[in-house]
This record gives C-alpha cells, sequence and structure tokens, in this order.
C-alpha cells in the first residue's frame, strides 16, 4: 500500500455519494468535520438543542489514508458542497481530497469528462461540539419504518404550530405525531401492524414535544433516505436515524438529536 | 451584424448618408415584445414609419386558427432617431491589439461552472495559452477553485494579434460574464471564441449561423 503525502488523503469514483448525504444536512453555513480510520463525520448544531451527523464510512471511498488517530476542523459547508458540485450534474464526477496541516487546508481534485478543478479551502479550528450522550442502553421506544410513510406527514406538519409531539407506545396508539396550529390540532397515527412498519420496541408510553424549527431541517434527510428509525431515551431526548442510500448502492448514515422542549408542561 | 441579403426578401434603406445608415435608439424590452409574436409567422416586415412619433412598425403576418387566412398584427415601437452629428459616439470601438485568442469550451458547461462560481466571489480570472489550454479561477478568503480546460482550439487569427506572449490572462466581474451565456438563442453547436488582452479587457464573439454577438468586458482592477 502506498503511502501518501498528506495527512489524510481519500478518493470517491463518483462525488456524488458524497454530495447528496450532506446535501440533507446542509442547512447551516458550517459543519464540524472528524475524520478518523473509520472515515468522515459532518456535524452541525443547531441553538444547542439538536444536531445532526451525517456518516460516511471508509467503505464509501474507493481509498482512504490517514496517518493520524483524529482530526477534527471547520469547515464552510455552504463552499464545500459548491465546490463538489461544481462541475455539474452532467456525468459522473470523481473526487480526490486530502488536508494538510499545519497549513489547515482542506484540498478537493474534481474530474470529469477530462476537465479538472482543484479547489483549496480554508479550515477553521472547530468549536465544542455537544455530546448529547444518546446511548442505546438507555433507550426506551425504538420503530424502525419504511420513510416513504413518513414524507407526506413531515411535509404536511402545520408551520404555526410551535411543537411537534410525538408519542411511542407499547399500546394503541403506538406511534403519534401531532401538531397544535392556528387552525386547531392534527394528528397522525402509525399502527404497529402496518406494513411499513419494519421493527417495533417499545416499552412504555412517552409523550414529549419538540420544537418543529428544530425538526423541520431534518426533512431534508428523510426525503433522501430509504428508512428511518425512531428513538426515544428516558430523558426524552429524541434520535432520528436515516439511512440514505448512495448512486453505487452503498449506505450512508444520517442521525438527527433532539432535546425535548422545556416550556412543555404535562 | 448579420449578412443582409441571406436573410431578408425585401430590404430598401435611404440613409443620411454614402453609407446609407441610419441610426435609431429603441427599448430592446419593447422591440422583444413586438417580435414575441413572432414564433408562428409566416412573414415580418419592419418600417421606419411616423405616427406621434417616430416608430419601428413590426407587421406580423400569422396564419389564422382555421388554417386558411391569415392575419397581420401590427405593432409600433417608439424610436429616436439619432442625429448624423451624434453617430461618432457609436463607432464600433475596433479591436484593440488582443494578446490571445481561443475558442471557449461548450458554453452550456461554462455556463455551470461559473454559476458555481458566482457563489463563491464576485470576480473570475481566465487564462489561455497558445497551445489550446485554459483555465477558469476564483478566489476568494476563505477557497481558491481551479479549473482546466484542454484542448481547446485556437481560431485563424489575421493582423491585430500580438502573439509574443505565450499565455495571457484577465479578471473580470462573473455576473457580467455569466450575461453572456444567458441566451436562449445559444444552440449547442454555437461556438464562442475568446479574446483577451492580456490584464485590460476581455472579448467574446458568439458565432451562430449568419449572426455575430461581440461583448466586450472590461478587466477589473483586483
Amino acid at each position: 500500500m502506498t503511502s501518501s503525502q498528506h495527512m489524510f488523503e481519500a478518493r470517491m469514483e463518483n462525488v456524488r455519494c458524497m454530495s447528496t448525504v450532506l446535501k440533507s444536512i446542509s442547512f447551516k453555513e458550517h459543519a464540524t468535520v472528524f475524520i478518523s480510520r473509520n472515515g468522515l463525520k459532518f456535524t452541525v448544531e443547531e441553538s444547542k438543542c439538536a444536531q445532526v451527523n451525517a456518516f460516511l464510512q471508509e467503505a464509501l471511498f474507493q481509498s482512504f489514508t490517514f496517518s493520524s488517530d483524529t482530526l477534527v476542523f471547520r469547515l464552510n459547508l455552504a463552499v464545500f458542497m459548491e465546490c463538489l458540485n461544481i462541475l455539474g450534474d452532467g456525468g459522473v464526477t470523481s473526487l480526490k481530497m486530502f488536508y494538510d496541516e499545519p497549513a489547515k487546508i482542506l484540498g478537493l481534485i474534481l474530474e470529469e469528462g477530462g476537465v479538472v478543478t482543484e479547489c483549496n479551502i480554508k479550515t477553521m479550528d472547530a468549536d465544542e461540539i455537544l455530546d448529547f450522550n444518546f446511548t442505546s442502553l438507555r433507550v426506551v421506544n425504538k420503530i424502525i419504518m419504511k420513510s416513504e410513510c413518513l414524507r407526506d406527514t413531515f411535509t404536511d406538519l402545520d408551520a404555526s404550530s410551535q411543537v411537534l409531539e410525538i408519542l411511542m407506545s407499547p399500546d394503541s396508539p403506538w406511534l403519534r405525531l401531532s401538531t397544535f396550529g392556528q387552525a386547531g390540532s392534527t394528528s397522525s397515527e402509525f399502527p404497529r401492524d402496518s406494513d411499513t412498519v419494519e421493527s417495533f420496541e417499545c416499552t412504555a408510553t412517552q409523550v414529549n414535544r419538540y420544537k418543529l424549527t428544530l425538526l423541520k431541517p431534518s426533512l431534508k434527510a428523510l426525503l433522501q433516505s430509504t428508512k428511518i428509525s425512531v428513538r426515544m431515551d428516558e430523558r426524552g431526548f429524541l434520535s432520528l436515524q436515516y439511512m440514505i442510500r448512495t448512486e453505487d448502492g452503498n449506505t450512508s448514515f444520517v442521525e438527527y438529536l433532539c432535546a425535548p422542549d422545556e416550556d412543555f408542561e404535562e | 451584424s448579420s449578412g443582409i441579403n441571406a436573410e431578408y426578401g425585401e430590404y430598401r434603406i435611404e440613409g443620411k448618408d454614402r453609407t446609407g445608415m441610419i441610426l435609431m435608439n429603441i427599448s430592446p424590452d419593447n422591440l422583444a415584445k413586438a417580435l414575441s409574436n413572432a414564433a408562428n409567422a409566416t412573414s415580418m416586415k419592419m418600417r421606419l414609419t411616423k405616427k406621434q412619433v417616430a416608430c419601428l412598425s413590426v407587421e406580423i403576418a400569422v396564419p389564422t386558427t382555421d388554417g386558411n387566412g391569415q392575419r397581420i398584427v401590427t405593432q409600433d415601437v417608439p424610436i429616436s432617431l439619432v442625429p448624423l452629428i451624434h453617430w461618432s459616439e457609436f463607432e464600433d470601438p475596433g479591436m484593440p491589439e488582443i494578446h490571445m485568442s481561443i475558442y471557449f469550451p461548450p458554453l452550456r458547461r461554462l455556463k455551470n461552472l461559473l454559476e458555481r462560481m458566482r457563489n463563491l466571489s464576485n470576480l473570475v480570472t481566465i487564462q489561455a495559452t497558445w497551445s489550446g489550454e485554459m483555465t477558469v479561477s476564483v478566489r476568494s478568503d476563505l477557497v481558491t477553485t481551479k479549473t482546466y480546460f484542454i484542448e481547446l482550439d485556437t481560431p485563424d487569427t489575421d493582423d491585430g494579434v500580438d502573439m509574443t506572449r505565450a499565455s495571457a490572462e484577465v479578471t473580470v466581474d462573473i455576473k457580467k460574464l455569466l450575461l453572456f451565456g444567458q441566451s436562449q438563442y445559444l444552440a449547442a453547436s454555437s461556438r464562442s471564441i475568446c479574446n483577451i488582452v492580456h490584464g485590460r479587457s476581455l472579448q467574446l464573439f458568439l458565432l451562430q449561423d449568419d449572426v455575430k454577438l461581440q461583448y466586450y468586458l472590461p478587466a477589473v482592477d483586483l
């Protein structure tokens, strides 16, 4: 195996495998990037109450070399996305990306149909990232379902409602999403025996409310995904995990973490 | 400008001077609106007339819906005639001595690229060499990008080209350059020529059939 002169270097045959996944988290200008031997993680935070993580595992890349243990930096995600898409969507664009210290430059080389673009993006030091401490050990309720059945519900959520209330229960109504807007309250229920529910592990009834403005951006990930896992832990924290199929048939994950709305009094 | 006899069935003009030219000012929006009926026209006639004001009267013959006849739609587009003494203001600036002449890569490709780059910077630098290579780059505090095109043709050049430079470059306003690629008239087959006066200006020629569109962009001081 040849060693790279860069601290980090990775190649991808089709840049769309990365850009479609990142498109689902690109609702903020900046992201924190974590590089390890397992792959890349892009994290976007919202008001300290919500966090989205996109995982691009090492297996998605044609080659992946990393000569350190971990690397963290802050990246202008909007600029990064423009660069990934710079050669347009006519054909298949290949990507080589690399990172060097102390320059702290993220380099990209994109190629399509004989045309080559080089990009050099300055990165910044990363701020502290919130650890939501969400562990599967403390999960009270978990449902895995096909994304398509939630799409309409999520797209049509009443924007005049401050919150989205989620009920998860081992008994009827199993899973219920409710909003409370100007026109009144709306609920959608998803029975456990529906075709779209692939796995149902609910142990206790939980009802929690989450600020709708925090959850709305997760719609992008929902639209790109084939499956979603909805989990709630003892504290009422919500984890939405989206399985996204990439162009070349591999899978990638985006996870959405959200703290419950504290103004809610039961 | 266009090859006169190729396009028009009938052409008659009596100009003010020996060149037989008439200069008029006209609003492109008004003319475009008048011509918008012409998509299905069987024929069109343009005449200088005087209604309340001087006008370019555009008469368009459109087939009737029953297919048996035609109706004439006439639109009068107001114009103002330019007096002879002001004609020197409208003279073609002429070709400056250029340092580089090269065909652009396919315009749709270039347009996609420029639209992405526009989100990164206001200015774009175009550089080309006589061996058919062109780079298109932007630079900002955060990012630099450079796109390489190779194996581009260079047009036959005549006088007015200073070939002493192996390469030439110029930096221009990216939005203005994008305007050039905006026209719906651009077919995939249209070619365009990029002439560079190093550090001074960019001159673009779009060639399609008998129509030649010429566009000057001055360099922007960095």
